[in-house]
């Protein structure tokens, strides 16, 4: 490669997922093939996802980024989910 | 004529929607992440997925086809308009969003099949005389934002909502639908975003806004209006059809006989 790009790319997001891209094998601990269905994936970080290993989104539960954003003031407009 | 109508829809969309005091472009990703991920699943969703009927499921279906069936068709024209790490998130997110260049797999195909699958006409358009204004107001927020230079913040704040949280949305309704019979190849479109989305949302919030606010300093507060007024028009959406159902009704326009 002419850019020297490693073959796997792995990201570690804050209060969130690893994203992994690139050419990877996925296995179970068994060394059994994990077929993601896609090529760039998510990995649970947080232990709630339905779907382990993969994210599913549902860290958003545990109100991980609300944490990160407690100092910022909530937009003056209607409430941002709806009811 | 559409500048004249557009200028009316702008001041009225945007009526309201300021970025909040203290935020800062380094913290625009985690403000995001924060803003358009709900910390628990709201009514509507869990009424979507515990007690809706399939009337109301197939009403949903058809009052979201306005903008399903063109899934992601507005973000590219960001495409051209940025450049840098936004241009890159932004085509890796589209990208997966047209079924990586796959025949039948983009959402907007995958939506044709959650229709059929329902016995519902899948031509864009079919329902048009009978889905909801605000389901048409969120497609001309899109158009707005995507087809003008200065509202280019705007289209991908608008689709860092659309990403964030989405995952726990179509989980909600994946399992509502199954629990209404759907089968599986009628929850495709649901079960492919829920692990599509689970990547995009930290592309979106990170790599393609964060990076976005970094390179254009200027327009960063855009972003943030764009996601906060994609959030209230979607609230206005929810209860233009969960409102018509408490009261026994259908949330689908009913035209007058003539």
């Amino acid at each position: 490669m002419l850019d020297d790009q490693p073959p796997v790319e792995i990201t570690v997001y804050d209060n969130g997922p690893v994203i992994i891209r690139g050419t990877y094998k996925l296995q179970d601990r068994d060394r059994k093939d994990i077929d993601p269905g896609r090529e760039t994936i998510a990995l649970c970080r947080c232990g709630l996802s339905s779907l382990k290993p993969f994210c599913d989104g549902n860290h958003v539960l545990r109100g991980a980024a609300r944490s990160a954003a407690e100092s910022i003031a909530r937009p003056t407009t209607g409430g941002t989910t709806t009811s | 004529m559409r500048g004249g109508l557009e200028a009316v829809f702008e001041r009225d969309l945007l009526a309201g929607v300021q970025v909040p005091e203290g935020l800062t472009p380094d913290k625009v990703p985690m403000y995001l992440m924060d803003l358009c991920g709900p910390s628990s699943p709201t009514a509507f969703l869990k009424f979507m997925q515990k007690t809706a009927t399939l009337e109301q499921f197939k009403e949903l279906v058809i009052t979201r086809s306005i903008d399903a069936l063109h899934e992601g068709d507005a973000h590219p024209w960001a495409i051209p308009r940025v450049s840098g790490r936004a241009k890159s998130a932004l085509i890796e997110i589209q990208a997966d969003e047209y079924g990586g260049g796959m025949p039948g797999r983009s959402h907007g195909e995958l939506y044709v099949i959650l229709m059929s699958e329902l016995d519902l006409d899948p031509a864009y358009g079919a329902y048009i005389e009978q889905i909801p204004a605000v389901a048409l107001a969120l497609q001309n927020l899109r158009s707005m934002f995507g087809l003008q230079q200065r509202w280019r913040g705007g289209i991908l704040g608008n689709l860092a909502a659309t990403e964030i949280g989405s995952s726990l949305i179509n989980r909600h309704f994946s399992e509502g639908l199954a629990r209404l019979g759907g089968s599986k190849r009628a929850r495709w479109f649901y079960d492919e975003h829920i692990l599509a989305d689970a990547v995009h949302e930290q592309l979106a919030a990170h790599d393609m806004c964060g990076a976005f606010v970094a390179d254009y300093p200027a327009e960063w507060d855009r972003v943030v209006i764009g996601a906060l007024a994609t959030l209230n028009l979607r609230a206005l959406f929810a209860s233009s059809v969960v409102d018509p159902w408490a009261a026994g009704g259908t949330s689908l326009r009913e035209l007058a006989t003539v």
